[in-house]
């Protein structure tokens, strides 16, 4: 071992730095290579950046996500790295050697950065730390960020260059540090533009600060007793002369630094400056307020600072007494940006770019930035003044006790950040995209658009795989679809995990897929099935890797030749060449800046106007003798004054921990369901977090069924609240309390893909042993007639996309089109919305997935609005099936108020100038799906309720022999002349399982909302026009004319899991 | 500071060669005079022979202009006549225009389609038409030669029909400048009936007809289960008499069948059923209270007579579950 030490001292290399590396390599390399990165948020991101480069150096067009974006919107640096490496091991293997590469660079420019304030063991120690630190480690492992680790690499690794050419003047170390400022711009620009501020800053800051305080070569010594007016002039003048020269080299530098920033990424900032697409921020946790948000503060901001949080008081109190307190300043001011929304602060700094900064790095950069602290802190624990005082305080055995604990602290926090991932799962499994690729390419499924639901960042893993295409993507810079820019969601894949906002750009994606050529959804998550299905969309079947493969019919193939943006040959070359160009260059810049410390100067000459006048001003001080007073002392004096004796801080230390112990006691004990609205509350919680055994032991132990009944009762639950539905909200809006018996009025609201359910239940509560208990709700005793059903079906097959063929597109998959009929057709508003109804019947002898669209035309003659029947439809018609249908008109998902979105939302299209025409066009293929018809409307009857209010009520009966899963009704409504008026759609929240029923009552729209529009309405079916006057309305159920209509039908639509 | 040096100048270097790279391309030289000569008509596929006269040196720019787009070429002229080759592929006028200097010429071509690649598949609309006798279906005609171009009037289309009922009828297809087309009429039995075309000694692949029944005659429904007891539980299970059209084509498998039952206390029940084998057949749940519940059934627009179901007071009388509606709003479109 003192071998090794002694070959690494000849050459110049301190040991503990090589420890610091070796422990890099084993520690993140060996995590890297057991695959680390495929769980973090952002490593396939950057994967699939780089699949771009290895596929096409100079292409910036990127056609893959988002029906295409220009690639030139992310500096290209690590991803042409990767891209480079993976020719020859691939794109993982590439990803991982140079991530791994990033850390060590990082590792060793926390060394040089603690080598200018330090000593070389206080910078090694500093080296380990960041070996270990937390906070590099949840960058790498956790959000797999591969431009941050590698750009701040070589930012640290410039500013020893920084500072010897702003202190010394060293031009070689000027070449360096721009060379090496060039590298950090094309890995990551944001990286050069706030390491200017947070790094270089207060470093140059630092270089300036010790040469104010260092005479110069030759310096008059005079210093005067008292600054007086006749000598404040040549004071000033002879410590602005010292640092004259760093001041013009640091303007110098920056002129440069700035230069390269442009140069290297030119593309980028032409892009910057040219996007006309302008994105509504995205949420990001890390601004949110870690207070009311406890897993954000701990994710982005208790796990990075991990065991650093200790030294952040000793960096303070080390850092403010020395010169190094810019550098300090630069850590506290990091700190408080990286507190997100928890105080204002940060966004009163930070302004309009609050909304769209991800605060984490801030919070990464302080942690990096008080490693050489760390290191100091280190030092002083192994034998300096702080081993001195443990020792002192608590004996001599105790110092080696208190080591080693540091050492397993940063060890197990290590070890627990880079295992996150698998302790707090934030990605779906895995997935394997092999049988999805084989898939896309399979009979030319390829040329439509797909679209992926509960993949996670593996979406972008998918997207290596293929050269299909997704309207949907996973760099959300790049967002170009309205409905996506305009909507605060990431990627319309992961919506539901933001709550819902995404659910509204997914409901129109899913409602006008034609728009994008979108045809297959590849679903991991069956929280989105219920809205595909109503939206018309038909599961084709389970991949090998257990996917869901959703298909909707009749949507055209994507047309040959696709739009494209290439930038200008220029610009491509740019892109192509500089980048690596400035990466080579920091490779020069590395090597040029570890040449040994050029000697400083004896003499210094003042050559020019500037230096020469002040030489003159500082020559006028006279010598005088004597102790200069401090004008420090006093506050020194009072300071002293104010301290604390230590029997008080231990008092005071005392007093707080006994005062939290005892606040916690007491609200653990008064959370035990002593009101009955706690109960309420603690019960719901635990059905909404499945905790079904809690749940069940706050029924009234006098009247609940046995665990094991209860817990089968809950497992024959199905339907949109108990499998697709999550609670959203909760209020207590009543308490009716008495000695034993108590009855809370809650108000809830559930939020599914279809719709937001609001109810409000009345629980009744019994007091038993001091404590509240819900009394349970009756269970439904309803048998199924039959002990064994058999039904009678026919069964579909279309069999155009099975033939074997090679050919692009079968005659018949095209032209084989069933007959409809426009039974009806017209405009109608409500609440002043225009919105377009209808009937459509098929009259032919196959069953027919059918599309309705409808246009508005507005007084210029030109299409107002265009939308598509979304879920007011049955989209599989039998032969001889009718459907009614309504069209909303939607504008684009969250242009309103995002805030306040629901799933049922609407987003009207704006103000339609004067409707004077409509047009409605329905067409239909062939189809073998979505032909199940289990539910009856069964006891139907119409009424009008005390306030006149049209109302139906009835229940649904199951007679198929599968679950029927999701049910909802049509219910057409007439006006008094029988005219059709309106269609209403409902839809039950509860499974109606094999042979049973489910009652319900459904409120319908009044009649005064209601405005016929009298214009001509023009229907077409495959083309043709046509608009029939036939009747389909069997099934008519009369309303009491005081509604308004004169009557309804009704017509179930049924999603049946099973059966998909 | 040289290495800084060394890598701006390498930067700029850089630039300079992609800013100033030249153009490639010939400078035209001019003539004093141009000629064009070039065939009046040609068959697509064959080689179009141009033939350019110009000054000795000339430069020529020869513009092809065809359905296609633009093309451009350039001839060097060495004082003999140049023979330049052009492609006939596009039906349609084919225009050459030639320029040089102050120069300029033209010539105007027609390409003709070339014979039909093999015998084309009709297309059929509508699809499916009812089996009535008067119905009828459009059969068209498209064929095209190698080149894509339709050959349309150009040769006579054959359409033989083969109906559901096993009558074959052939009819010859009328012809406009680039399809043929005739009407085939609907024969009075349902079923498939095949089509095919012979084109120019070729016969193409076979393309289906559907003929459809049209809507049925009246029909009744009739109780299939005896046992009716007004238990609210019991399923009674009815039928219609046999599904056909006034020519006896029976309903085909899978039509839908909304059945409405009207019980006693004036609430209604709907449901779809599907027919099978010519008869809609359904479950109707019995009736919690004795008295008669009245069922219709409706197919393709046709009602049926109404049913009288008559159910009597059950064995033990049915407890009511008890179990509270649930509440639903209307959904979508913003309410």
């Amino acid at each position: 071992m003192s071998r090794l030490r002694t070959i690494l001292a000849r050459i110049g290399f301190d040991p503990l730095l090589a420890a610091a590396l070796g422990v890099t390599v084993l520690f993140h390399g060996g995590a890297l290579a057991s695959g680390s990165f495929r769980r973090t948020y952002d490593a396939y991101v950057h994967i699939f950046f780089a699949d771009h480069y290895a596929r096409g150096w100079f292409q910036t067009w990127e056609p893959r996500w988002y029906t295409g974006f220009t690639v030139t919107s992310y500096p290209p640096g690590t991803h042409q790295l990767v891209a480079l490496f993976s020719k020859f091991v691939g794109l993982e293997a590439a990803f991982v050697a140079v991530q791994l590469a990033g850390v060590l660079i990082v590792v060793i420019g926390i060394y040089r950065l603690t080598r200018l304030i330090a000593s070389p063991r206080a910078a090694g120690i500093a080296a380990l730390l960041g070996a270990v630190a937390t906070g590099i480690g949840e960058a790498v492992h956790v959000f797999g960020q591969l431009p941050t680790i590698c750009s701040l690499g070589l930012l640290l690794n410039s500013l020893p260059s920084v500072r010897r050419w702003v202190v010394e003047g060293d031009r070689g170390h000027l070449a360096a540090a721009i060379a090496l400022l060039a590298g950090t711009t094309a890995l990551h620009h944001v990286t050069t533009l706030f390491g200017a501020v947070f790094f270089v800053g207060p470093l140059v800051v630092h270089g300036l600060i010790e040469r104010f305080r260092t005479p110069l070569p030759g310096e008059n010594p005079s210093r005067p007793l008292r600054v007086t007016r006749s000598t404040f002039g040549p004071l000033a003048a002879r410590r602005l002369r010292r640092v004259l020269r760093p001041l013009a080299r640091t303007a110098v530098f920056g002129v440069l630094a700035v230069a390269v920033l442009v140069v290297v990424v030119f593309p980028y900032w032409v892009w910057t400056s040219s996007d006309p697409i302008v994105q509504i921020p995205i949420p990001h946790a890390s601004r949110d307020s870690f207070i009311a948000n406890p897993n954000a503060g701990l994710v982005f901001w208790l796990v990075p600072w991990g065991p650093m949080l200790l030294a952040l008081p000793y960096a303070i109190g080390r850092g403010l007494r020395s010169a190094a307190w810019p550098l300090v300043a630069s850590i506290g001011l990091l700190t408080l940006l990286g507190t997100g929304g928890t105080t204002p602060i940060p966004r009163m700094l930070l302004g309009g770019a609050f909304e769209i900064l991800t605060l984490d790095r801030f919070t990464f950069w302080a942690t990096v930035l008080i490693l050489p602290f760390a290191g100091m802190m280190g030092e002083e624990l192994i034998d300096g003044r702080l081993a001195a005082r443990i020792r002192s305080a608590l004996g001599s055995l105790a110092l080696p006790v208190v080591q080693a604990f540091a050492v397993a602290v940063l060890l197990a926090s290590a070890i627990f950040t880079v295992n996150l991932t698998h302790l707090r799962p934030m990605q779906p499994a895995s997935i394997d995209p092999g049988p999805i690729v084989d898939f896309l390419e399979r009979d030319q499924h390829s040329q439509w658009r797909y679209l992926t639901l509960g993949f996670g960042d593996q979406m972008a893993w998918l997207a290596t795989q293929t050269t299909a295409q997704t309207v949907d993507g996973n760099y959300h810079s790049a967002r170009r679809l309205p409905e996506l820019v305009s909507y605060p969601v990431e990627r319309v894949e992961g919506a539901k995990f933001r709550g819902i906002p995404g659910l509204g750009s997914l409901q129109q994606f899913l409602a006008v897929p034609e728009r994008y050529h979108l045809k297959f959804v590849f679903s991991n998550d069956q929280f989105y099935d219920p809205l595909l299905y109503f939206t018309g969309w038909r599961a084709l079947g389970r991949l090998d890797n257990g996917i869901m493969v959703w298909e909707r019919e009749d949507v055209a193939p994507m047309p040959a030749v696709v739009e494209s943006h290439e930038l200008p040959p220029l610009y491509r070359a740019m892109w192509g060449l500089f980048p690596p160009l400035a990466l080579l260059s920091a490779a020069g810049g590395g090597y040029l800046a570890s040449r040994p410390q050029k000697r400083e100067p004896q003499q210094h000459t003042a050559a020019k106007w500037p230096e020469r006048r002040l030489e003159a001003i500082a020559a006028r001080l006279e010598a005088e003798n004597g102790e200069s007073a401090s004008w420090k002392q006093p506050i020194r004096d009072w300071l002293s004054a104010l301290k604390p004796s230590d029997r008080i801080v231990r008092v005071t230390l005392w007093v707080t921990v006994a005062a939290t112990l005892a606040g916690a006691i007491t609200a653990v004990a008064h959370r035990a369901d002593s009101a009955p609205e706690d109960a309420v509350i603690a019960f719901f919680d635990d059905i909404d977090f499945r905790r079904y055994e809690q749940a069940w032991e706050r029924l009234n132990p006098q009247t609940r069924p046995s665990l094991a009944d209860y817990l089968l009762n809950l497992s024959v639950e199905d339907g949109l609240l108990a499998s697709y539905a999550s609670l959203d909200a909760f209020s207590i809006l009543d308490v009716e309390p008495n000695a034993s018996r108590a009855t809370v009025t809650v108000e809830l609201s559930y939020v599914t893909p279809l719709a937001v359910y609001d109810s409000v239940e009345q629980v009744a509560l019994t007091r038993s042993s001091g404590r509240w208990y819900l009394n349970p709700e009756p269970s439904d005793t309803n048998e199924p007639a039959e002990r064994l059903a058999r039904r009678t079906r026919v069964d579909f097959a279309a069999m155009g996309r099975l033939a074997v063929t090679t050919a692009t597109t079968e005659y018949d998959d095209i032209l084989d089109r069933p007959e409809l009929t426009v039974d009806d057709a017209r405009v109608v508003r409500i609440d002043g919305r225009p919105v377009s109804i209808g009937l459509v019947t098929n009259v032919d002898a196959d069953p027919a997935a059918v599309t309705v669209t409808s246009q508005l035309f507005d007084t210029s003659g030109g299409v107002a609005a265009q939308y598509n029947a979304a879920t007011v439809i049955e989209h599989s018609l039998l032969p001889g099936e009718s459907t009614p249908f309504r069209v909303d008109f939607e504008g684009i998902a969250g242009v309103g108020d995002v805030g306040t979105f629901r799933p049922d939302d609407f987003v009207p299209m704006g103000e339609v100038d004067g409707v004077t025409r409509s047009a409605t066009y329905v067409k239909a293929v062939v189809t073998g799906r979505g032909l199940q018809r289990p539910a009856v409307v069964r006891d139907v009857v119409a009424t009008a309720t005390s306030s006149g209010m049209p109302q139906v009520s009835g229940s649904i009966l199951n007679l198929d022999t599968t679950d029927a899963t999701v049910v909802a009704a049509l219910v057409s409504l007439y006006d008094l002349t029988g005219e059709l008026i309106w269609v209403d759609w409902v839809v039950l929240p509860e499974a109606v399982r094999p042979g049973l029923e489910k009652p319900f009552v459904a409120d319908l729209t009044a009649h005064s909302r209601l405005d016929p529009v009298d214009v001509p309405v023009a229907a077409y079916s495959n083309g043709l026009s046509s608009l029939t006057s036939g009747e389909a309305r069997a099934g008519f159920i009369a309303l009491p004319g005081s509604t308004g209509y004169s009557g309804l039908t009704i017509q179930p639509v049924t999603y049946a899991r099973s059966s998909q | 500071m040289k290495h800084l040096v060394y890598m701006v100048a390498g930067i700029t270097v850089g630039f300079a060669v992609l800013l100033l790279a030249p153009a490639s391309g010939q400078t035209p030289v001019g003539t004093t005079h141009l000629d064009l000569e070039m065939a009046p008509a040609a068959t697509a596929g064959e080689v179009l022979e141009i033939v350019v006269t110009a000054d000795l040196g000339a430069v020529v720019d020869l513009y092809v202009i065809d359905s296609y787009g633009t093309s451009h070429q350039q001839v060097g002229v060495d004082g003999e006549p140049v023979l330049v080759e052009v492609p006939a592929t596009m039906a349609g006028r084919l225009d050459i225009i030639a320029i040089s200097g102050a120069q300029e010429a033209t010539a105007t071509a027609v390409v003709y389609p070339a014979n039909p690649r093999q015998a084309p598949a009709p297309m059929i609309g509508a699809r499916s038409i009812v089996a009535d006798g008067a119905d009828r279906a459009m059969v068209v005609v498209i064929s095209d030669d190698e080149f894509g171009n339709p050959t349309g009037g150009t040769m006579a289309a054959i359409v033989t029909v083969v109906h559901p009922d096993g009558t074959r009828a052939v009819h010859a297809g009328a012809a406009t400048a680039t399809l043929q087309w005739t009407w085939v009429p609907s024969v009075t039995t349902a079923g498939t009936a095949q089509v095919v075309v012979d084109q120019g000694g070729h016969r193409g692949a076979t393309r289906t007809l559907i003929e459809i029944p049209a809507e049925p005659e009246p029909f009744a429904v009739e109780p299939v289960t005896e046992l009716r007891p007004a238990d609210g539980l019991t399923l009674v299970e009815v039928a219609t008499t046999p599904l056909a059209d006034r020519f006896g084509n029976r309903v085909v498998d899978g039509t839908a069948a909304v059945v409405t039952a009207r019980y006693g206390d004036g609430a209604e029940s709907i449901q779809t059923a599907v027919v099978v084998g010519g008869v809609a057949r359904t479950l109707i749940e019995a009736a919690d209270q004795p008295g008669i519940v009245y069922v219709r059934i409706s197919v393709h627009g046709v009602t049926s007579s109404e049913l009288a179901l008559e159910f009597s007071a059950p064995l033990v009388p049915v407890e009511p579950s008890g179990v509270s509606p649930l509440r639903l709003v209307p959904l979508g479109g913003g309410q």
